[in-house]
């Protein structure tokens, strides 16, 4: 592995831990009953229902988990997939390679807290 | 280059790497697919953004995103995405006790015990979590 970069920025690498943390204990669950179990049949879609989901989200708690579910990931991506595409040869893109993955990460965070925060 | 006008980062030497690098040895292709892991880890956090926003959106649109989550592509990228995200938590759970040493005391924690409390803490944990999304 090269030499990749000279400071690390705490906030970033804080951000990609705590989603690969969080991704590693609690997203298999979700994608074997939300994904492949919904998408295979085995598991009834009432589990993502209109209803149950609306009724889920009046809960704070719940908004701030989905919320986490949805954000950390997404900087978990945006570190490591920052660093493959430099690995791959866009090391002479430093800087719009870390804006492109942060900023979709941020992009995300934002839209996952209005719509989780203030509609439900 | 003048080295006058350069950066320092600008003169350290950097051996050309091939584009597919990482093929030509079985570490590299798994920390390639290790590191490729997050594109699928990812992914699964978008789909499930895009379910909030057509949730926002009324139940008419909602019941299409359902729908959308049955299909045979959905099949498809739904086992692509478990097997990277089961590959993601092997390799996590792995890397946890070189970069925790856990201290009791003056005593280190051996590795070993750090790796079953991880284990078991996975297997815990998806068990509830199982069992809150299916039950009502």
């Amino acid at each position: 592995m090269a030499v990749r970069v000279k400071t690390i920025d705490p906030i970033w690498w804080g951000l990609f831990s705590a989603g690969g943390t969080l991704a590693a204990f609690l997203l298999p669950v979700h994608v074997i009953v939300t994904g492949v179990g919904i998408a295979f049949g085995w598991v009834s879609p009432q589990v993502l229902s209109y209803p149950r989901m609306i009724a889920l989200l009046e809960n704070p708690l719940l908004q701030i988990y989905l919320f986490l579910l949805i954000s950390l990931p997404l900087f978990h991506w945006a570190h490591r997939f920052r660093f493959v595409l430099m690995d791959l040869g866009l090391r002479n893109l430093k800087t719009p390679v870390a804006v492109l993955c942060y900023g979709v990460a941020m992009v995300g965070t934002l839209l996952a807290a209005l719509l989780l925060f203030l509609f439900f | 280059m003048n080295p006058q006008n350069s950066r320092p980062e600008d003169l350290l030497y950097r051996p050309h790497m091939s584009f597919w690098w990482w093929l030509q040895k079985r570490n590299y292709f798994l920390f390639m697919v290790r590191e490729l892991s997050a594109v699928f880890v990812g992914l699964f956090a978008l789909i499930s953004l895009v379910g909030v926003y057509r949730l926002s959106q009324g139940e008419d649109t909602y019941q299409l995103y359902l729908s959308a989550l049955q299909t045979p592509a959905a099949r498809v990228l739904f086992v692509v995405i478990l097997l990277f995200s089961l590959y993601h938590t092997l390799t996590w759970i792995h890397l946890t006790p070189m970069i925790m040493v856990m201290r009791i005391g003056s005593k280190t924690v051996p590795p070993i015990l750090v790796l079953i409390a991880s284990y078991l803490a996975w297997m815990v944990i998806s068990l509830i979590l199982f069992y809150l999304l299916m039950v009502d």
